[in-house]
């Protein structure tokens, strides 16, 4: 235990709170579920919405953004934190090295998540690559909260078959009633008997199947924007749109400026923006590769 | 608020003897030729007419670097608290006043910014004259403080001087010193007045301000200046980042962990989003992948209604200091020049 009882209380606020790997799970060769059991209560982070992220601490590495992939409000138990994790930077290679106990630390959780209203309106979930992490307890709580007969489309879209993540989510989901699940492989290998090519070739029909009115989109830069423009092609409102954008940050709380987008920071005034809110935000798609832009 | 009228600049050098007997007493003083900040003790003579340094005094409350945890080889984690002397700057000009003001704003309760503000005094002195490159006037920031300061002088050609407090501490400061004032009478006010119009009359004419400003602020945002005019300056920006480490209002900061034995610390550093990096992500997603994007936004926060901090104003006050470091002549006038249409 840290003593901090003789340090000012506004600085003790700001020290990562103490986790330790309780769980590991290989979901790919280079992404992996991680869940991180609290030294100490923390009624924050278990209150934590679907799209809200935290500041993930390695002493000697510095500190990277995550999107939860499980919460207390979809189910998980309370007092731990679940973060789905790809391998790319020094940081999150330093972590795939701990083992299970190693101790972490978490600040957060911080941000503005997906609107938590609209369980009563059709909607359409869109995920690329490790983009399903942050949407996985987004659709978890919706169905939690959805009434009966609600109908949800899920379009997952991963590179290779192997490369899906959070295989026992889908399965689940597959088996929940009004729930339509499309998988789809860019790069299909022998024995994938199932839709190929890329979302947004399924975006019109999952919104058309369920008549959806709402729909949240999380993948790579390049998927946002021609995701979003297929759901208003197909129909639905791009302010019933939400889209979670992904920056470099280095304090989650608004000061360090290295996530703003325009006048907006994407640590505290998103990461999860309208598609209209978006509209306003001219350099939300810079270098995002394709379409041009 | 408030202000009276001190008798003489006597009464000014009182003052700053009496702010140095519980704080230490930092001013403008020339040094070998060039203006710094200086610890003087309030002794000798105060440099009225001095120009402001060209290092402001923004890394007194935001220092380069900023140890924010520690942690040792026992694995205990403890918060790095500081623990800053007591300090009265005098002699802050009217932009670094407003700039200080977008500081107070930005850093908010953050406890780091916080500690180091809170130990400080600020006295400006008004600019009776426009500094060379200054155009604090065009961005309503200046000559006279709008902003931020506990005690404000502005010296009257007959030698005394009109006291505005800001705070109760800066009112406190002047009695603590044994410093008298009189009531501000309609004749002083009415010479303030004519000091301001002679101060903004000796700023010169420089119409693309006005019109670099227009055309950057037109709605909606974006749509007056073309891609291509932006990707033109970008290669006139050497990434030195002097311009971002001069900048009173410039902000940005990194967080290193610095690795010492057994233990390290986690620090706050000075960043500056014209850098290369600053925005990549691990993926090797970038989103201000050219140099023209960065020098982009990096001026719309500068210039930009969307960044108006306290009083509206815009994160840019006007100071001049980028122009006068920059090696590739885009610091805010350089750039008001392009967009305005002056060349």
């Amino acid at each position: 235990m840290n003593n901090t009882a003789a340090i000012p209380a506004a600085f003790a606020a700001t020290l990562p709170q103490r986790a330790r790997i309780a769980a590991l799970h290989e979901e790919d060769e280079d992404t992996r579920t991680f869940v991180f059991r609290l030294a100490d209560s923390a009624p924050a982070l278990d209150a934590a919405h679907p799209g809200q992220f935290l500041m993930l601490s390695l002493l000697g590495y510095g500190e990277a953004a995550f999107s939860f992939s499980h919460l207390p409000r979809a189910g998980a138990e309370p007092g731990t934190v679940t973060l789905t994790v790809r391998r790319v930077g020094s940081l999150t290679q330093a972590l795939f090295a701990c083992e299970i106990g190693a101790t972490v630390g978490l600040r957060g959780p911080f941000g503005r998540g997906f609107p938590p209203d609209g369980a009563e309106r059709p909607t359409v979930f869109v995920a690329g690559g490790c983009g399903l992490a942050p949407l996985r307890s987004a659709i978890d709580v919706h169905l939690r909260e959805r009434p009966a007969g609600i109908p949800v489309a899920i379009v997952y879209g991963a590179r290779t078959p192997e490369s899906r993540i959070l295989r026992a989510s889908l399965a689940a989901w597959q088996a929940e009633p009004d729930v339509m699940l499309m998988e789809v492989i860019e790069r299909p290998t022998i024995g994938w008997s199932g839709r190929t090519g890329l979302v947004t070739d399924f975006v019109r029909e999952a919104v058309r199947a369920i008549e959806a009115e709402r729909a949240a989109i999380c993948g790579p830069p390049a998927m946002l924007r021609a995701t979003a423009d297929a759901l208003v092609a197909a129909g639905v409102a791009p302010g019933a749109i939400h889209v979670a954008l992904e920056r470099y940050m280095k304090c989650g709380t608004g000061l360090c400026g290295h996530c703003y987008v325009n006048a907006r920071y994407v640590c505290s005034d998103g990461p999860v923006f309208s598609y209209a809110e978006l509209g306003t935000l001219p350099d939300a798609f810079i270098g995002c590769g394709s379409p041009p832009c | 608020m408030g202000a009276g009228v001190l008798a003489s600049r006597a009464a000014v050098d009182r003052l700053r003897r009496g702010l140095a007997r519980d704080r230490r007493v930092i001013e403008p003083r020339s040094v070998d030729g060039a203006p710094l900040w200086v610890e003087t003790a309030g002794e000798g003579a105060f440099a009225w007419t001095l120009a402001p340094p060209l290092v402001g005094v923004k890394g007194w409350f935001f220092p380069p670097r900023e140890p924010v945890l520690a942690w040792d080889g026992t694995g205990a984690v403890l918060p790095t608290v500081p623990s800053p002397d007591r300090i009265a700057f005098v002699g802050l000009r009217a932009c670094d006043l407003a700039a200080i003001a977008h500081l107070d704003a930005h850093f908010g309760a953050d406890p780091w910014y916080r500690t180091r503000r809170d130990a400080a005094l600020l006295v400006g002195v008004d600019c009776l004259q426009a500094c060379a490159g200054g155009f604090c006037i065009e961005v309503d920031a200046g000559p006279f403080a709008r902003a931020a300061f506990d005690l404000n002088l502005t010296p009257l050609p007959d030698g005394r001087v009109v006291a505005a407090w800001g705070s109760a501490v800066g009112r406190a400061a002047l009695a603590d010193a044994g410093v008298t004032t009189k009531a501000v009478d309609e004749g002083t006010t009415l010479l303030l007045g004519e000091l301001a119009t002679t101060a903004a009359a000796s700023f010169p004419v420089r119409s693309y301000v006005a019109r670099g400003l227009a055309r950057l602020n037109a709605a909606p945002a974006g749509a007056a200046i073309a891609d291509e005019e932006w990707q033109a300056l970008g290669p006139r920006c050497l990434a030195c980042t002097g311009c971002t480490s001069l900048c009173p209002t410039c902000t940005c900061f990194t967080v290193v962990d610095e690795l010492d034995g057994a233990g390290g610390a986690r620090a706050r550093v000075w960043d500056s989003c014209l850098l290369e990096g600053f925005q990549r992500e691990a993926s090797g997603h970038h989103p201000a992948p050219r140099p023209g994007d960065r020098v982009r936004r990096f001026w719309y926060h500068k210039l930009s209604r969307d960044f108006a901090g306290p009083g509206g104003r815009l994160g840019c006050v006007g100071c001049g200091r980028c122009d006068v470091t920059c090696p590739g002549t885009i610091g805010a006038l350089g750039v008001l020049a392009a967009l305005g249409g002056e060349r």
